[in-house]
């Protein structure tokens, strides 16, 4: 079942028009990085989806509800953190959360137990009686999400979540979300910087001047987009020899040779591909290395936008 | 059943998050503290003044105009009271929802399921508890009156609702108002001129079809029955439960708009909107100060100045309509300074986040320094407003021959003293934000610290003279030179204990002193000049320095 769904999204303002025409499906347990330039329109797909905004036009369901006429539904669900967010002054971090905690009508006695976990997964329990505004960037964000979970939502969206962080604040915030996606929920996550998001996503969506390029899982837009594998060859030696078998197999193009270093590209079946390395051996290539380049989200990213923005 | 149970959840004050977290922020640190400090603090100087502004007069032969000294400084009290909870009410509660659209909370908060009711609600009663821990604490003053005899505790139960119910009016006001402004600094400013206007609005009641409707939209009338005791009990019924229906009424508007128009107006408010607002603030400040100049003449041609205002037991009531343009403006003078103040921080901010966010300090001239950030202008469009009913008044003041032609001169003086003030203040404010530039909180304390002590100053040797005089009842100087001489404070006291005194039947008139509020304007003046030339040349050299 799709947790996250959407048909037709579009949103103007004024004579901006920052979401045309976007649809997703986002599974159960999924993990979607949703990728685009600044002023992409991320932010304003995400503000539509947790009831924020009203779509000018388009259908969107969360967990099976409309985003539009079941808006207090859609709310008990999800957890948002907006990309920029304030605290309270003069308030510490358990009263921050009880704050929430109490808004999401959570019993009392109830209460303090929730605190203290969500605390505890956002590894913020020695914080427990600190003040607010007393807290770090990274601390700030974490404390966010905590208030996120606090009513334990199906689906998190998450805007930029790192945006801003130093890198350990940053690597803190990944294993965090690792270990959300472990706990099953599914999270919508938005994000400019690739990296953060290249090793946990399970689908990516990417977004330019409010039109989504290009949308599924990232081994599947991989190989649609780059069809053709790309192979470093590591030897000991000379390389002429290597390059001399190459050229001879079919469906290798494109070879490039340096010292002790062949690259090529390959496109054709896997059989033909697993033949390479024997042909090689056989004809006496002394091969320290074999492998296939793989795609990053980056490269992929930079070949479907533009440089566009909305 | 389930609405009347899903009801009592909302209105609940325990289940409200935004009512418990107000208070424990509000709770915490010095700031409560020192506002009930400043606030028992005024009450006292009040009450000193009071105090031996009756004896003086008793020692003059006036014994016959102060029946009762403990019902004097009951009435001094109540007054001072209701005007110092017209400034203080909207700068707290008119927050409510700007200042977390400031702090990007708003977006959070929406997401939670609380609906338009409990927000309304919590926004509303955390301010309102606030501002009611202030009248509790006038409590111990009010006793003292009641020891002196003179009142009696009903009086003093009867007042201390009736100031809850004016809070209560106040506090949904300025929750309305901020739950469809941009900025608090906005919010606060229309709460603030709102408030003042209800406050002073004589001419509503001269317009109104009725007593009951005239008297719960004009606090000055309530408050002028406190003077007679009968007046108060047979009033209560038609003044201060008439007083909530606006008060309910206004809470039930805010409801309504959160729950009508949903939250995400709140988040992107909509062009059209915002001009329809403007338009309805326009056309009700319009529809006031109408009313104000029309109902003022009205009371003018007939029955005599100020009859709708005339507390009966006063010294003389108001029957100097010079007198009540000094007192309204007074009290928005006051109120605007604090504004130009915070004006001038909040301006200097703007200058240094566009000057280094944007790299625009460098063709950044000192004169864009006074023209970057509009709030800088609304202090001088409030001086006008102070200025321009003031003529009117003033005009037909002297065509009614109830203003004497010497006392022109000296509230017009008056009139330069404001100006003084609101400039001086304006100068403070960009001073103490030159010292801090990125710290507001100290900005602020040291800017109205200073100008707290600035304004209030010369009612020290005017509070001296007074226990001297209580001392000493040969000494023959008169309170009003001392008062007129002073300050806004000295005369705001002088006003607030006494209600306005009849000069020309003391037979002083304001025009006796014409030199004095020039004099005292004219020091203004110079100070602001003096001060506004060093902290613009500060500002410039930072400026081309960085």
């Amino acid at each position: 079942m799709a947790m996250v769904e959407c048909q037709g999204l579009r949103k103007v303002y004024r004579d901006l028009v920052a979401v045309n025409d976007l649809s997703l499906s986002i599974g159960e347990g999924e993990i979607f990085g949703f990728i685009g330039p600044n002023g992409a329109g991320k932010t304003t797909t995400i503000k539509m989806l947790v009831t924020l905004l009203r779509p000018d036009a388009g259908t969107a369901l969360v967990d099976g509800k409309c985003v539009i006429r079941e808006q207090e539904e859609v709310r008990k669900v999800i957890g948002y953190m907006p990309d920029f967010f304030g605290v309270y002054d003069d308030i510490k971090v358990w009263e921050y959360l009880d704050f929430f905690a109490t808004a999401y009508r959570i019993e009392r006695h109830r209460r303090p137990q929730i605190i203290d976990d969500v605390l505890a997964l956002t590894d913020l329990t020695i914080k427990k009686e600190a003040f607010v505004e007393e807290l770090s960037r990274g601390m700030k964000q974490r404390l966010c999400l905590a208030k996120t979970l606090v009513h334990d939502p199906k689906v998190l969206f998450l805007d930029e979540p790192a945006s801003g962080l130093d890198p350990r604040a940053r690597v803190e915030i990944r294993e965090l979300l690792k270990e959300l996606r472990n706990l099953g929920k599914t999270i919508f996550i938005s994000s400019h910087i690739l990296s953060e998001l290249a090793d946990f996503v399970t689908q990516v969506g990417i977004i330019e001047q409010g039109r989504l390029v290009v949308s599924g899982s990232v081994d599947d837009i991989t190989a649609q987009l780059q069809p053709f594998k790309r192979v470093t060859v590591r030897v000991a030696g000379d390389t002429a020899p290597v390059v001399e078998v190459l050229q001879q197999v079919p469906g290798v193009r494109n070879i490039e040779s340096e010292p002790n270093e062949v690259r090529f590209e390959f496109e054709g079946e896997d059989g033909g591909f697993a033949g390479i390395l024997p042909a090689l051996v056989s004809r006496g290539c002394q091969v320290t290395g074999f492998g296939e380049q793989e795609a990053s989200l980056e490269e992929i990213f930079m070949r479907v936008t533009r440089g566009a923005v909305a | 059943m389930n609405a009347i149970r899903r009801l009592w959840f909302e209105l609940n004050p325990i289940h409200n998050p935004l009512l418990i977290r107000e208070l424990r922020s509000r709770m915490r640190g010095p700031r409560l503290f020192l506002l009930i400090l400043l606030f028992q603090g005024c009450l006292m100087v009040v009450l000193a003044v009071t105090w031996s502004l009756v004896y003086g007069l008793h020692y003059y032969g006036r014994s016959s105009i102060v029946s009762s000294r403990g019902h004097q400084l009951f009435v001094s009290l109540i007054v001072a009271e209701a005007m110092m909870i017209c400034v203080i009410v909207p700068a707290l509660s008119a927050g409510a929802f700007t200042l977390e659209r400031e702090k990007q909370t708003l977006e959070m908060l929406l997401m939670t399921p609380l609906t338009g009711l409990q927000a309304a609600w919590g926004k509303c009663l955390g301010p309102f508890l606030v501002s009611s821990l202030l009248l509790v604490t006038s409590l111990p003053p009010a006793a003292s009156c009641l020891f002196l005899g003179g009142v009696s505790l009903g009086e003093v139960c009867l007042c201390l609702v009736g100031l809850a119910l004016f809070t209560l009016l106040y506090t949904a006001m300025a929750v309305a108002i901020s739950a469809q402004s941009r900025s608090t600094a906005a919010a606060v400013f229309s709460g603030e001129v709102l408030a003042v206007m209800f406050l002073v609005a004589g001419g509503l009641e001269a317009l109104a079809p009725g007593p009951i409707l005239a008297s719960a939209l004009t606090p000055l009338s309530w408050v002028g029955r406190v003077c007679s005791p009968e007046e108060l009990y047979a009033g209560f019924l038609g003044t201060a439960v008439p007083f909530m229906i606006p008060g309910a009424a206004l809470l039930c508007l805010t409801t309504a708009f959160l729950l009508l128009h949903g939250p995400t107006r709140l988040v992107a408010p909509r062009p059209h909107h915002v001009a329809l607002k403007r338009l309805v603030g326009l056309a009700t400040v319009a529809m006031l100060a109408v009313v104000l100049v029309w109902g003022s003449l009205r009371d003018l041609l007939s029955s005599g100045v100020g009859a709708s205002f005339a507390p009966p037991g006063s010294i003389g009531g108001l029957s100097n309509l010079g007198g009540l343009v000094a007192m309204a403006s007074m009290v928005t003078c006051l109120a605007a300074a604090l504004y130009a103040n915070s004006g001038a921080t909040g301006h200097l901010q703007v200058i240094y986040a566009l000057g280094l966010r944007r790299g625009l300090l460098e063709g950044l001239r000192p004169r864009s320094a006074f023209a970057v950030g509009a709030e800088a202008c609304l202090p001088w469009a409030l001086a006008g407003w102070l200025v321009v009913p003031g003529v009117v008044l003033l005009g037909a003041a002297l065509m009614g021959e109830w203003l004497h032609t010497s006392d022109v001169p000296g509230l017009v003086g008056l009139f330069a003293v404001e100006l003084g003030v609101l400039l001086l203040a304006y100068f403070i404010g960009l001073g103490a934000a030159l010292r801090h530039p990125w710290d507001l909180a100290k900005q602020r304390i040291l800017a109205v610290g200073t100008l707290v002590v600035l304004i209030a100053y010369p009612a020290v040797p005017f509070l001296a003279w007074g226990f001297w005089n209580a001392a000493r009842p040969s000494a023959a100087v008169d309170p009003a030179v001392w008062a007129s001489v002073a300050s806004p404070a000295g005369l705001l006291v002088l006003f607030a204990c006494a209600g306005v005194p009849d000069f020309r039947s003391m037979g002083i008139g304001i025009g006796g002193h014409t030199l004095a509020p020039w004099m005292a304007g004219l020091a203004f003046l110079l100070a602001a000049m003096a001060l506004g030339l060093r902290n613009v040349s500060h500002l410039c050299r930072r400026l081309r320095g960085r």
